[in-house]
């Protein structure tokens, strides 16, 4: 390889599915918040808040350099964090939730892919900071 | 919508996502199968979005239509950006996120498809 970043070798795979998961969270909770908001404030706002850490997270990987990592670290844990925290809250008390967001039930209306994405994320940022020490 | 169109595009979209996957494995990156193969995902992603046209023409109306328009607009971004991302990466990797990106398609169609009933 080249050179070793975050977006090269395995990290082009996890840009395309961050991108994706950016893209169509970003544009579900603009549609909730324009058209429905009322119904559910809380869950569409957190679905805006999902939205804008999986498009953090993208720009993160895709770039290079100390501060995307660092970047990219911040939105991948606060993700992780998100989707463990709503995926529980959502599972134990389902009535908070009127409409499922993109971490409700741990992300099972989107494949469990934003319980395990996070995940993934974390462990090849931790292999592209080692890379990057023995370099 | 039509169920026959979209069992085409998920039909286009994962065998072209396979293939693309199985030449990763072997560690290919065949740039012009690359392209053919996310040209004919493209293909398959404006065939449909020209009968949804149609449809929604003669009257018909998806159940959600913003949401509809959204993945519709979205499922002809896809395949281009997938080819422009896959090719700046010379390793077998840039052949996986190809692949990846055909595959992206077909979850897009079952979404296209479920909105609009």
């Amino acid at each position: 390889m080249a050179r070793s970043t975050t977006a090269s070798g395995p990290g082009r795979l996890l840009v395309v599915v961050y991108g994706v998961f950016a893209v169509s969270a970003g544009a579900r909770a603009a549609v909730q918040i324009a058209t429905e908001f009322g119904e559910a404030p809380l869950a569409y706002l957190l679905s805006a808040l999902a939205a804008a850490v999986y498009v953090l997270a993208t720009i993160g990987l895709a770039r290079s350099g100390p501060g995307a990592w660092r970047l990219a670290v911040a939105a991948c844990t606060v993700e992780l964090l998100g989707v463990l925290t709503i995926g529980t809250i959502s599972v134990v008390q389902p009535g908070d939730f009127p409409d499922e967001t993109v971490w409700s039930g741990y992300g099972r209306g989107y494949g469990y892919v934003p319980l395990v994405l996070p995940v993934l994320g974390l462990l090849w940022l931790r292999h592209t900071a080692r890379a990057r020490e023995h370099r | 919508m039509r169920d026959g169109v979209a069992a085409a595009v998920i039909g286009v979209s994962v065998l072209v996502g396979l293939g693309c996957l199985a030449l990763a494995l072997a560690d290919r990156r065949p740039v012009l199968w690359l392209l053919g193969g996310l040209a004919a995902v493209e293909l398959a992603a404006l065939v449909q979005v020209l009968v949804a046209v149609v449809l929604v023409i003669r009257g018909e109306r998806p159940d959600e239509p913003a949401v509809f328009a959204g993945y519709a607009i979205a499922s002809l971004l896809v395949p281009p950006l997938g080819a422009l991302w896959a090719l700046s990466e010379r390793s077998r990797w840039g052949t996986a996120a190809a692949g990846l990106s055909a595959l992206v398609l077909a979850v897009l169609t079952l979404r296209l498809r479920q909105v609009w009933f």
